[in-house]
Protein backbone atom coordinates (compact mmCIF):
# COMPACT_ATOMS: atom_id res chain seq x y z
CA UNK A 1 0.00 0.00 0.00
CA UNK A 2 1.23 3.32 -0.63
CA UNK A 3 0.65 6.01 1.75
CA UNK A 4 0.26 9.02 -0.48
CA UNK A 5 -0.90 12.28 1.58
CA UNK A 6 -0.78 15.89 0.93
CA UNK A 7 1.27 17.56 3.08
CA UNK A 8 1.25 21.55 3.95
CA UNK A 9 5.11 22.77 4.27
CA UNK A 10 6.99 25.73 4.97
CA UNK A 11 10.13 26.85 3.39
CA UNK A 12 13.22 26.71 6.24
CA UNK A 13 16.62 26.98 3.56
CA UNK A 14 16.83 28.40 0.62
CA UNK A 15 20.63 28.39 -0.64
CA UNK A 16 21.61 29.53 -4.20
CA UNK A 17 24.64 30.99 -5.17
CA UNK A 18 24.57 34.34 -7.36
CA UNK A 19 22.68 33.91 -10.40
CA UNK A 20 22.71 30.20 -10.76
CA UNK A 21 20.12 28.65 -12.13
CA UNK A 22 19.97 25.92 -9.25
CA UNK A 23 18.79 26.28 -5.43
CA UNK A 24 18.20 23.51 -2.73
CA UNK A 25 15.14 24.42 -0.53
CA UNK A 26 14.13 22.40 2.64
CA UNK A 27 10.82 22.49 3.34
CA UNK A 28 9.07 21.63 6.87
CA UNK A 29 5.72 19.77 7.02
CA UNK A 30 2.88 21.67 8.51
CA UNK A 31 1.63 18.42 10.18
CA UNK A 32 2.59 15.40 11.63
CA UNK A 33 0.94 13.05 9.11
CA UNK A 34 3.38 13.91 6.63
CA UNK A 35 4.93 11.13 4.48
CA UNK A 36 8.22 9.06 5.17
CA UNK A 37 10.14 8.71 1.84
CA UNK A 38 12.83 5.88 0.16
CA UNK A 39 15.88 7.78 -2.01
CA UNK A 40 14.17 7.54 -5.47
CA UNK A 41 10.56 8.68 -4.15
CA UNK A 42 9.93 11.77 -5.71
CA UNK A 43 6.90 14.26 -5.18
CA UNK A 44 4.31 16.63 -6.97
CA UNK A 45 5.35 19.75 -5.53
CA UNK A 46 3.04 22.48 -5.58
CA UNK A 47 3.66 26.04 -6.02
CA UNK A 48 0.31 28.11 -4.87
CA UNK A 49 -0.74 30.35 -7.60
CA UNK A 50 1.60 27.95 -10.19
CA UNK A 51 1.62 24.44 -11.02
CA UNK A 52 2.68 21.45 -9.13
CA UNK A 53 6.56 19.30 -10.29
CA UNK A 54 7.64 16.31 -10.22
CA UNK A 55 10.57 16.81 -7.91
CA UNK A 56 13.37 13.94 -6.17
CA UNK A 57 13.27 13.83 -2.94
CA UNK A 58 17.14 14.66 -2.42
CA UNK A 59 17.14 14.07 1.48
CA UNK A 60 14.41 13.67 4.31
CA UNK A 61 15.00 13.89 7.74
CA UNK A 62 12.25 13.34 9.88
CA UNK A 63 9.67 16.29 8.50
CA UNK A 64 12.52 18.14 6.60
CA UNK A 65 12.14 17.34 2.84
CA UNK A 66 15.50 18.32 1.01
CA UNK A 67 15.17 19.61 -3.00
CA UNK A 68 17.21 20.59 -5.65
CA UNK A 69 15.73 22.64 -8.55
CA UNK A 70 16.59 23.92 -11.76
CA UNK A 71 15.14 26.76 -13.71
CA UNK A 72 13.19 25.46 -16.55
CA UNK A 73 9.97 27.19 -16.79
CA UNK A 74 7.67 29.49 -14.74
CA UNK A 75 6.97 27.12 -11.43
CA UNK A 76 10.71 26.23 -11.07
CA UNK A 77 12.08 30.05 -11.40
CA UNK A 78 9.95 30.74 -9.36
CA UNK A 79 11.08 28.23 -6.75
CA UNK A 80 15.05 29.00 -7.92
CA UNK A 81 14.66 32.94 -7.08
CA UNK A 82 11.97 33.07 -4.90
CA UNK A 83 10.51 30.20 -3.21
CA UNK A 84 6.86 30.68 -1.77
CA UNK A 85 6.81 30.36 2.37
CA UNK A 86 4.35 27.80 2.12
CA UNK A 87 3.79 24.93 -0.62
CA UNK A 88 1.98 21.53 -0.94
CA UNK A 89 3.88 18.13 -1.41
CA UNK A 90 1.62 15.11 -2.88
CA UNK A 91 3.64 11.94 -2.38
CA UNK A 92 5.54 9.91 -2.41
CA UNK A 93 5.53 9.08 -5.60
CA UNK A 94 7.30 6.03 -7.66
CA UNK A 95 9.50 3.45 -6.04
CA UNK A 96 12.46 3.25 -4.07
CA UNK A 97 15.95 2.68 -5.98
CA UNK A 98 16.43 -0.58 -5.91
CA UNK A 99 19.22 -1.20 -3.43
CA UNK A 100 22.56 -3.19 -3.17
CA UNK A 101 21.40 -6.90 -1.54
CA UNK A 102 24.92 -6.82 0.37
CA UNK A 103 28.42 -5.25 0.34
CA UNK A 104 30.61 -4.23 -2.96
CA UNK A 105 31.42 -1.33 -4.64
CA UNK A 106 28.95 1.28 -5.85
CA UNK A 107 29.58 3.95 -8.64
CA UNK A 108 26.85 6.73 -8.56
CA UNK A 109 26.63 9.18 -11.15
CA UNK A 110 24.54 11.98 -11.12
CA UNK A 111 24.52 14.75 -14.33
CA UNK A 112 23.12 18.24 -12.61
CA UNK A 113 20.00 18.30 -10.46
CA UNK A 114 19.76 14.81 -11.25
CA UNK A 115 22.23 14.20 -8.41
CA UNK A 116 19.45 14.64 -5.79
CA UNK A 117 18.02 11.26 -5.79
CA UNK A 118 21.55 9.62 -5.62
CA UNK A 119 22.49 11.74 -2.38
CA UNK A 120 19.76 10.42 -0.76
CA UNK A 121 20.67 6.46 -1.85
CA UNK A 122 24.72 7.08 -0.71
CA UNK A 123 23.35 8.25 2.41
CA UNK A 124 21.12 4.96 3.13
CA UNK A 125 23.54 2.68 1.30
CA UNK A 126 27.25 3.98 2.97
CA UNK A 127 26.06 1.97 6.34
CA UNK A 128 26.39 -1.44 4.47
CA UNK A 129 28.25 -1.53 1.36
CA UNK A 130 32.24 -1.48 1.24
CA UNK A 131 32.45 2.06 -0.92
CA UNK A 132 30.38 4.78 -2.71
CA UNK A 133 31.69 6.48 -4.86
CA UNK A 134 29.41 9.42 -5.88
CA UNK A 135 30.51 11.49 -9.22
CA UNK A 136 28.50 14.72 -9.63
CA UNK A 137 29.45 16.20 -13.34
CA UNK A 138 28.07 19.69 -13.68
CA UNK A 139 28.04 22.09 -16.79
CA UNK A 140 29.62 25.06 -14.76
CA UNK A 141 30.57 25.90 -11.69
CA UNK A 142 27.58 28.18 -10.67
CA UNK A 143 25.75 25.21 -10.99
CA UNK A 144 27.43 23.44 -8.40
CA UNK A 145 25.67 23.10 -5.36
CA UNK A 146 27.57 21.99 -2.08
CA UNK A 147 26.96 18.58 -1.26
CA UNK A 148 29.44 18.68 1.57
CA UNK A 149 27.61 21.08 3.47
CA UNK A 150 24.17 20.98 2.95
CA UNK A 151 24.14 17.40 2.88
CA UNK A 152 27.33 16.64 4.92
CA UNK A 153 27.77 13.47 2.92
CA UNK A 154 31.17 13.35 3.67
CA UNK A 155 30.39 12.40 7.88
CA UNK A 156 30.76 8.85 5.76
CA UNK A 157 34.41 7.25 5.76
CA UNK A 158 33.44 5.21 2.69
CA UNK A 159 31.79 8.01 0.51
CA UNK A 160 34.09 9.66 -1.81
CA UNK A 161 32.89 12.74 -3.52
CA UNK A 162 34.33 13.46 -6.41
CA UNK A 163 33.22 16.93 -8.70
CA UNK A 164 33.48 16.50 -12.53
CA UNK A 165 32.79 20.28 -14.31
CA UNK A 166 32.82 20.69 -17.91
CA UNK A 167 34.38 24.29 -17.51
CA UNK A 168 37.63 25.05 -15.52
CA UNK A 169 36.71 25.10 -11.86
CA UNK A 170 39.34 24.89 -9.04
CA UNK A 171 36.81 22.58 -7.21
CA UNK A 172 36.51 20.20 -9.78
CA UNK A 173 38.66 17.18 -9.53
CA UNK A 174 38.31 16.33 -13.34
CA UNK A 175 37.39 18.71 -16.22
CA UNK A 176 34.74 17.39 -18.55
CA UNK A 177 31.60 15.61 -19.01
CA UNK A 178 30.44 12.54 -16.55
CA UNK A 179 30.76 10.34 -19.60
CA UNK A 180 34.80 11.74 -20.42
CA UNK A 181 35.29 10.95 -16.97
CA UNK A 182 34.27 7.17 -17.47
CA UNK A 183 36.34 6.94 -20.46
CA UNK A 184 39.52 8.73 -18.90
CA UNK A 185 39.52 8.14 -15.36
CA UNK A 186 37.45 4.60 -15.00
CA UNK A 187 37.73 2.91 -18.16
CA UNK A 188 38.85 -0.72 -18.18
CA UNK A 189 38.15 -0.89 -14.32
CA UNK A 190 34.48 -0.38 -14.92
CA UNK A 191 33.73 -4.13 -14.03
CA UNK A 192 35.22 -3.24 -10.51
CA UNK A 193 32.32 -1.59 -9.65
CA UNK A 194 29.44 -3.95 -8.48
CA UNK A 195 26.38 -1.78 -9.12
CA UNK A 196 26.21 1.49 -10.86
CA UNK A 197 23.93 3.91 -10.68
CA UNK A 198 22.89 6.90 -12.64
CA UNK A 199 20.85 9.91 -12.57
CA UNK A 200 20.77 12.95 -14.82
CA UNK A 201 20.49 14.36 -18.75
CA UNK A 202 18.58 12.13 -21.25
CA UNK A 203 21.55 12.30 -23.40
CA UNK A 204 24.34 11.24 -20.80
CA UNK A 205 21.90 8.14 -19.64
CA UNK A 206 21.70 6.85 -23.62
CA UNK A 207 25.54 7.30 -23.71
CA UNK A 208 26.25 5.64 -20.32
CA UNK A 209 23.76 2.80 -21.44
CA UNK A 210 25.96 2.25 -24.53
CA UNK A 211 29.17 2.01 -22.48
CA UNK A 212 27.65 -0.57 -20.38
CA UNK A 213 26.34 -2.30 -22.89
CA UNK A 214 29.64 -2.49 -24.80
CA UNK A 215 31.09 -3.25 -21.67
CA UNK A 216 28.51 -7.02 -21.43
CA UNK A 217 27.79 -4.97 -17.91
CA UNK A 218 23.87 -4.00 -18.65
CA UNK A 219 22.98 -6.34 -15.58
CA UNK A 220 25.19 -3.85 -13.22
CA UNK A 221 23.49 -0.59 -14.30
CA UNK A 222 20.58 1.32 -12.93
CA UNK A 223 18.92 4.04 -14.55
CA UNK A 224 17.08 7.02 -12.70
CA UNK A 225 14.52 8.09 -15.93
CA UNK A 226 12.51 11.26 -16.59
CA UNK A 227 9.46 11.87 -18.06
CA UNK A 228 6.34 14.22 -18.02
CA UNK A 229 4.23 13.43 -14.97
CA UNK A 230 1.03 14.62 -14.37
CA UNK A 231 -1.42 13.23 -11.70
CA UNK A 232 1.93 11.67 -9.73
CA UNK A 233 -0.89 9.08 -8.27
CA UNK A 234 -0.62 5.93 -11.32
CA UNK A 235 -4.43 6.71 -12.89
CA UNK A 236 -3.80 9.70 -15.60
CA UNK A 237 -1.12 7.51 -17.58
CA UNK A 238 1.03 10.30 -19.11
CA UNK A 239 3.99 8.56 -17.17
CA UNK A 240 4.99 5.72 -18.93
CA UNK A 241 8.35 4.87 -20.19
CA UNK A 242 8.30 4.58 -23.12
CA UNK A 243 9.55 1.11 -24.65
CA UNK A 244 8.65 -0.44 -21.65
CA UNK A 245 4.59 -0.95 -19.56
CA UNK A 246 6.20 0.64 -16.47
CA UNK A 247 4.74 3.77 -15.24
CA UNK A 248 7.55 6.51 -13.78
CA UNK A 249 5.61 7.58 -10.67
CA UNK A 250 4.43 3.98 -9.75
CA UNK A 251 7.57 1.28 -10.66
CA UNK A 252 10.24 4.22 -11.80
CA UNK A 253 11.98 6.27 -12.00
CA UNK A 254 14.94 3.58 -10.87
CA UNK A 255 15.02 0.96 -13.28
CA UNK A 256 17.42 -1.58 -14.11
CA UNK A 257 19.33 -1.02 -17.83
CA UNK A 258 18.16 -4.81 -18.61
CA UNK A 259 14.28 -3.43 -18.74
CA UNK A 260 15.55 -0.60 -21.03
CA UNK A 261 16.85 -2.28 -24.08
CA UNK A 262 13.07 -1.22 -26.09
CA UNK A 263 13.56 2.53 -24.29
CA UNK A 264 17.31 2.68 -25.76
CA UNK A 265 15.89 1.96 -28.99
CA UNK A 266 12.68 4.31 -28.95
CA UNK A 267 14.77 7.48 -27.27
CA UNK A 268 18.91 6.94 -27.84
CA UNK A 269 19.16 5.95 -31.24
CA UNK B 1 -16.96 -21.49 -7.64
CA UNK B 2 -17.11 -19.09 -10.26
CA UNK B 3 -18.31 -15.51 -10.32
CA UNK B 4 -19.57 -14.83 -13.79
CA UNK B 5 -22.30 -12.72 -14.42
CA UNK B 6 -23.22 -10.44 -16.94
CA UNK B 7 -24.66 -6.67 -16.57
CA UNK B 8 -26.36 -4.81 -19.65
CA UNK B 9 -25.68 -8.22 -21.50
CA UNK B 10 -22.21 -7.99 -21.14
CA UNK B 11 -20.64 -11.41 -19.75
CA UNK B 12 -17.99 -10.99 -17.44
CA UNK B 13 -15.86 -13.87 -15.62
CA UNK B 14 -16.16 -12.11 -12.38
CA UNK B 15 -18.06 -8.48 -11.23
CA UNK B 16 -14.71 -6.21 -11.21
CA UNK B 17 -13.94 -3.64 -13.98
CA UNK B 18 -11.75 -0.33 -13.18
CA UNK B 19 -13.57 2.85 -13.07
CA UNK B 20 -13.89 5.06 -16.01
CA UNK B 21 -10.06 7.92 -15.76
CA UNK B 22 -8.19 5.23 -13.82
CA UNK B 23 -5.69 3.64 -16.27
CA UNK B 24 -7.66 3.68 -19.40
CA UNK B 25 -6.36 6.52 -21.72
CA UNK B 26 -3.19 4.56 -23.41
CA UNK B 27 -2.87 0.62 -24.58
CA UNK B 28 -0.25 0.76 -21.64
CA UNK B 29 -2.79 1.41 -19.10
CA UNK B 30 -5.10 -0.98 -20.25
CA UNK B 31 -1.95 -4.00 -20.86
CA UNK B 32 -1.63 -2.82 -16.73
CA UNK B 33 -4.90 -3.62 -15.82
CA UNK B 34 -5.44 -6.68 -18.34
CA UNK B 35 -1.96 -7.97 -16.05
CA UNK B 36 -3.60 -7.69 -12.97
CA UNK B 37 -6.95 -9.19 -13.69
CA UNK B 38 -9.87 -7.05 -14.44
CA UNK B 39 -12.96 -8.55 -15.79
CA UNK B 40 -13.76 -5.30 -18.49
CA UNK B 41 -11.74 -2.18 -18.96
CA UNK B 42 -13.19 0.68 -18.83
CA UNK B 43 -11.44 3.97 -20.84
CA UNK B 44 -10.83 6.93 -19.83
CA UNK B 45 -13.95 9.27 -20.85
CA UNK B 46 -13.60 10.67 -24.78
CA UNK B 47 -14.68 14.08 -26.25
CA UNK B 48 -14.53 14.61 -29.88
CA UNK B 49 -11.50 16.64 -29.86
CA UNK B 50 -8.51 16.09 -28.07
CA UNK B 51 -8.60 18.79 -24.59
CA UNK B 52 -5.43 18.71 -22.66
CA UNK B 53 -6.88 19.17 -19.21
CA UNK B 54 -6.40 21.19 -16.23
CA UNK B 55 -3.65 22.65 -15.27
CA UNK B 56 -1.77 20.90 -12.19
CA UNK B 57 -2.37 19.66 -9.22
CA UNK B 58 -5.24 17.58 -10.95
CA UNK B 59 -5.48 15.50 -7.81
CA UNK B 60 -4.92 16.08 -3.91
CA UNK B 61 -5.06 12.53 -2.49
CA UNK B 62 -7.08 12.93 1.14
CA UNK B 63 -5.43 10.13 3.38
CA UNK B 64 -7.04 10.41 6.27
CA UNK B 65 -10.33 8.93 4.65
CA UNK B 66 -8.66 6.54 1.99
CA UNK B 67 -10.21 9.30 -0.82
CA UNK B 68 -9.03 11.69 -3.63
CA UNK B 69 -9.98 14.75 -4.98
CA UNK B 70 -9.02 15.10 -9.11
CA UNK B 71 -9.75 17.40 -11.49
CA UNK B 72 -8.40 16.12 -14.36
CA UNK B 73 -10.43 18.35 -17.20
CA UNK B 74 -11.63 15.11 -19.41
CA UNK B 75 -7.90 15.32 -20.71
CA UNK B 76 -7.82 12.70 -23.47
CA UNK B 77 -6.83 12.20 -27.07
CA UNK B 78 -10.10 12.56 -29.05
CA UNK B 79 -12.05 10.64 -31.95
CA UNK B 80 -8.97 9.99 -33.57
CA UNK B 81 -7.05 8.40 -30.87
CA UNK B 82 -10.23 6.63 -29.37
CA UNK B 83 -10.33 4.02 -32.63
CA UNK B 84 -6.31 3.74 -32.24
CA UNK B 85 -7.05 2.62 -28.91
CA UNK B 86 -9.95 0.16 -29.27
CA UNK B 87 -7.65 -1.42 -31.91
CA UNK B 88 -4.85 -2.12 -30.36
CA UNK B 89 -6.81 -3.41 -27.11
CA UNK B 90 -8.42 -6.31 -29.12
CA UNK B 91 -5.49 -8.51 -27.72
CA UNK B 92 -6.66 -8.89 -24.81
CA UNK B 93 -10.32 -10.71 -26.00
CA UNK B 94 -12.06 -8.87 -22.76
CA UNK B 95 -14.92 -6.29 -22.63
CA UNK B 96 -13.84 -2.93 -23.38
CA UNK B 97 -16.19 -0.08 -22.22
CA UNK B 98 -16.02 3.44 -23.90
CA UNK B 99 -16.45 6.16 -21.69
CA UNK B 100 -17.85 9.07 -23.57
CA UNK B 101 -18.09 12.86 -22.38
CA UNK B 102 -19.78 14.74 -25.19
CA UNK B 103 -21.46 18.08 -25.28
CA UNK B 104 -24.49 17.42 -27.06
CA UNK B 105 -26.67 14.82 -28.07
CA UNK B 106 -24.67 14.24 -31.62
CA UNK B 107 -21.21 14.60 -30.14
CA UNK B 108 -22.01 11.69 -27.72
CA UNK B 109 -23.12 9.70 -31.12
CA UNK B 110 -20.29 10.48 -33.18
CA UNK B 111 -18.11 9.09 -30.71
CA UNK B 112 -20.43 5.83 -29.67
CA UNK B 113 -20.45 5.24 -33.68
CA UNK B 114 -17.30 5.10 -33.17
CA UNK B 115 -16.82 2.81 -30.56
CA UNK B 116 -19.11 0.79 -31.94
CA UNK B 117 -17.52 0.43 -35.54
CA UNK B 118 -13.87 -0.15 -33.43
CA UNK B 119 -15.18 -2.98 -31.25
CA UNK B 120 -16.21 -1.83 -28.53
CA UNK B 121 -18.16 -4.16 -26.54
CA UNK B 122 -20.37 -1.15 -24.68
CA UNK B 123 -20.37 2.22 -24.50
CA UNK B 124 -20.80 4.17 -20.73
CA UNK B 125 -22.14 7.72 -21.37
CA UNK B 126 -20.87 10.15 -18.71
CA UNK B 127 -23.39 12.21 -17.70
CA UNK B 128 -21.75 13.23 -14.24
CA UNK B 129 -18.45 14.45 -14.63
CA UNK B 130 -18.24 16.97 -11.66
CA UNK B 131 -15.91 19.25 -12.68
CA UNK B 132 -16.51 20.17 -16.60
CA UNK B 133 -18.70 22.94 -17.47
CA UNK B 134 -21.76 21.79 -20.01
CA UNK B 135 -20.51 18.07 -20.11
CA UNK B 136 -21.72 15.81 -17.10
CA UNK B 137 -23.07 16.74 -14.11
CA UNK B 138 -25.24 19.72 -15.61
CA UNK B 139 -27.31 17.21 -18.22
CA UNK B 140 -27.50 14.06 -15.64
CA UNK B 141 -29.57 16.24 -13.11
CA UNK B 142 -32.36 17.14 -16.16
CA UNK B 143 -34.49 13.87 -16.60
CA UNK B 144 -35.12 15.71 -20.31
CA UNK B 145 -31.86 15.85 -21.26
CA UNK B 146 -30.70 12.56 -20.12
CA UNK B 147 -33.90 11.33 -22.18
CA UNK B 148 -33.14 13.35 -25.39
CA UNK B 149 -29.05 11.79 -25.06
CA UNK B 150 -29.35 8.43 -24.32
CA UNK B 151 -32.58 8.38 -26.69
CA UNK B 152 -30.99 9.28 -29.82
CA UNK B 153 -27.03 7.07 -28.86
CA UNK B 154 -29.55 4.21 -27.87
CA UNK B 155 -30.98 4.21 -31.65
CA UNK B 156 -27.50 4.90 -33.14
CA UNK B 157 -25.91 1.95 -32.29
CA UNK B 158 -26.48 -1.52 -31.47
CA UNK B 159 -24.03 -2.03 -28.73
CA UNK B 160 -25.38 -1.72 -25.01
CA UNK B 161 -25.68 1.54 -23.52
CA UNK B 162 -24.72 2.42 -20.17
CA UNK B 163 -25.27 5.52 -18.46
CA UNK B 164 -23.00 6.82 -15.38
CA UNK B 165 -25.13 9.15 -13.11
CA UNK B 166 -23.70 11.03 -10.13
CA UNK B 167 -25.09 12.78 -7.34
CA UNK B 168 -28.31 14.52 -7.89
CA UNK B 169 -31.10 15.02 -5.97
CA UNK B 170 -33.93 13.46 -8.50
CA UNK B 171 -31.57 11.02 -9.02
CA UNK B 172 -34.47 7.51 -9.35
CA UNK B 173 -36.20 10.14 -11.82
CA UNK B 174 -32.86 10.77 -13.94
CA UNK B 175 -32.17 6.81 -13.55
CA UNK B 176 -35.55 6.25 -15.04
CA UNK B 177 -35.00 8.70 -17.58
CA UNK B 178 -32.08 7.12 -18.79
CA UNK B 179 -33.44 3.40 -18.85
CA UNK B 180 -36.92 4.49 -20.56
CA UNK B 181 -34.75 6.11 -23.12
CA UNK B 182 -32.83 2.93 -23.79
CA UNK B 183 -30.38 2.58 -21.36
CA UNK B 184 -29.34 -1.33 -20.86
CA UNK B 185 -27.84 -0.61 -17.32
CA UNK B 186 -26.71 2.16 -14.76
CA UNK B 187 -23.28 2.90 -13.81
CA UNK B 188 -23.69 4.54 -10.33
CA UNK B 189 -22.16 6.98 -8.96
CA UNK B 190 -19.52 9.42 -10.08
CA UNK B 191 -17.03 11.08 -7.83
CA UNK B 192 -18.74 13.97 -5.69
CA UNK B 193 -18.18 17.83 -6.65
CA UNK B 194 -15.84 18.55 -3.49
CA UNK B 195 -12.93 20.66 -3.02
CA UNK B 196 -9.93 20.86 -0.52
CA UNK B 197 -8.05 24.34 0.95
CA UNK B 198 -4.29 24.85 1.65
CA UNK B 199 -4.79 26.51 5.17
CA UNK B 200 -1.50 27.81 4.75
CA UNK B 201 -0.82 28.85 1.32
CA UNK B 202 -5.00 29.99 1.97
CA UNK B 203 -5.69 28.45 -1.73
CA UNK B 204 -7.67 25.88 -3.33
CA UNK B 205 -4.99 23.24 -4.53
CA UNK B 206 -6.65 21.55 -7.33
CA UNK B 207 -5.28 23.55 -10.40
CA UNK B 208 -9.52 23.84 -11.11
CA UNK B 209 -10.12 24.86 -7.53
CA UNK B 210 -13.37 22.50 -7.45
CA UNK B 211 -12.97 18.58 -8.32
CA UNK B 212 -14.49 14.96 -7.68
CA UNK B 213 -14.20 13.51 -4.86
CA UNK B 214 -13.97 9.68 -5.00
CA UNK B 215 -12.56 6.61 -2.12
CA UNK B 216 -13.99 5.49 0.80
CA UNK B 217 -15.73 8.38 2.00
CA UNK B 218 -18.17 8.48 -1.06
CA UNK B 219 -18.65 4.58 -0.37
CA UNK B 220 -22.06 4.62 2.13
CA UNK B 221 -23.65 7.53 -0.49
CA UNK B 222 -22.70 4.79 -3.58
CA UNK B 223 -24.39 2.21 -1.34
CA UNK B 224 -27.76 4.41 -0.97
CA UNK B 225 -27.84 5.15 -4.74
CA UNK B 226 -27.25 2.34 -5.56
CA UNK B 227 -30.07 0.94 -2.78
CA UNK B 228 -32.81 3.13 -3.95
CA UNK B 229 -32.32 3.27 -7.84
CA UNK B 230 -32.18 -0.80 -7.13
CA UNK B 231 -35.46 -0.66 -5.35
CA UNK B 232 -37.66 1.40 -7.59
CA UNK B 233 -36.08 0.38 -10.93
CA UNK B 234 -34.78 -2.98 -10.71
CA UNK B 235 -32.41 -2.02 -13.44
CA UNK B 236 -28.68 -3.50 -14.13
CA UNK B 237 -26.56 -1.44 -12.12
CA UNK B 238 -22.55 -1.12 -12.01
CA UNK B 239 -21.83 0.25 -8.73
CA UNK B 240 -19.05 2.37 -8.17
CA UNK B 241 -17.61 4.53 -4.94
CA UNK B 242 -14.91 4.01 -2.51
CA UNK B 243 -14.51 -0.46 -3.18
CA UNK B 244 -11.51 -1.08 -1.36
CA UNK B 245 -12.31 -4.29 -0.49
CA UNK B 246 -14.66 -7.64 -1.16
CA UNK B 247 -16.77 -6.29 2.05
CA UNK B 248 -17.15 -3.65 -0.21
CA UNK B 249 -18.05 -4.75 -3.15
CA UNK B 250 -20.16 -7.61 -2.03
CA UNK B 251 -22.06 -4.42 0.20
CA UNK B 252 -23.08 -2.75 -3.84
CA UNK B 253 -23.96 -6.27 -4.76
CA UNK B 254 -26.28 -6.83 -2.09
CA UNK B 255 -27.35 -2.94 -2.71
CA UNK B 256 -28.22 -4.12 -6.05
CA UNK B 257 -25.36 -3.76 -8.10
CA UNK B 258 -24.48 -6.83 -10.28
CA UNK B 259 -21.20 -5.46 -11.28
CA UNK B 260 -18.46 -3.00 -9.51
CA UNK B 261 -15.91 -0.97 -10.85
CA UNK B 262 -12.67 -0.03 -8.60
CA UNK B 263 -11.08 3.89 -8.63
CA UNK B 264 -9.77 5.33 -5.89
CA UNK B 265 -8.26 1.76 -4.42
CA UNK B 266 -6.14 1.25 -7.62
CA UNK B 267 -4.29 4.47 -6.90
CA UNK B 268 -4.06 3.79 -2.73
CA UNK B 269 -3.29 -0.43 -2.86
CA UNK B 270 -2.19 -0.60 -7.00
CA UNK B 271 -3.97 -2.69 -10.03
CA UNK B 272 -3.27 -6.00 -8.17
CA UNK B 273 -6.22 -4.90 -5.20
CA UNK B 274 -8.56 -6.70 -7.94
CA UNK B 275 -7.19 -10.31 -6.95
CA UNK B 276 -7.92 -9.73 -3.54
CA UNK B 277 -11.07 -8.47 -3.98
CA UNK B 278 -12.40 -11.76 -6.00
CA UNK B 279 -10.77 -13.81 -4.00
CA UNK B 280 -12.06 -12.54 -0.90
CA UNK B 281 -16.45 -12.63 -2.91
CA UNK B 282 -15.28 -15.92 -3.92
CA UNK B 283 -14.49 -17.06 -0.32
CA UNK B 284 -17.78 -14.93 1.44
CA UNK B 285 -20.40 -16.57 -1.37
CA UNK B 286 -18.60 -20.25 -0.21
CA UNK B 287 -18.89 -19.85 3.73
CA UNK B 288 -22.48 -17.83 3.28
CA UNK B 289 -23.77 -21.24 1.40
CA UNK B 290 -24.38 -18.72 -1.74
CA UNK B 291 -23.92 -20.52 -5.50
CA UNK B 292 -23.34 -17.66 -7.48
CA UNK B 293 -22.84 -14.11 -7.35
CA UNK B 294 -26.56 -13.48 -9.18
CA UNK B 295 -28.02 -14.59 -6.00
CA UNK B 296 -26.95 -12.18 -3.45
CA UNK B 297 -27.87 -9.28 -6.23
CA UNK B 298 -30.11 -6.89 -4.57
CA UNK B 299 -30.45 -9.37 -1.45
CA UNK B 300 -30.41 -6.58 1.19
CA UNK B 301 -33.12 -4.51 -0.68
CA UNK B 302 -36.18 -4.43 0.72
Amino acid sequence: MTSYAYVPAKLVKHVRKPNSPVAVLVYKALTTRFFPSLPGHFCMLWVPGYEAIPLSIAYQEGAHYYFIVKKRGPTTTKLVEDPPRYVGLIGPAGSPIPAPSSGGKILLLGGGVGIAPLIYFATTIASYVESVTLVYGVRSSNELVELDQIFNVNRFKNVELIIVVEEVCERAVFKGTLIDYITVKIGDRLEEYDRVYASGPQTFLCKLYEVFNRAGLLDRLVLVLETYVRCGLGFCGKCTIPGTSKLLCRDGPALSAQLLKNWFAKICV
Amino acid sequence: MNLNIDVAGIKLEHPVMNASGILGSTYNDIAVLARAGFAAFVTKSFTREKREGYGTPIAVPISETLSLLNAVGLENPGLEGLAELLDSCKIFGKPIIVSIAGSSPEEFVEIAVVAEEHGATAVELNLSCPHVRGRGLEIGASPSAVREIVGIVSSSINIPVIVKLGLVDRLVEVASAALEAGARALTLINSVKAMKIDIYAAKPILGNRVGGLSGKAIHPIAVRAVYEVYRELKPDIIGVGGVFSWEDAIELIMAGARAVQIGTAIIYYGPEIVREIVEGMKRFLEQQGFRSIEEIVGYAVS
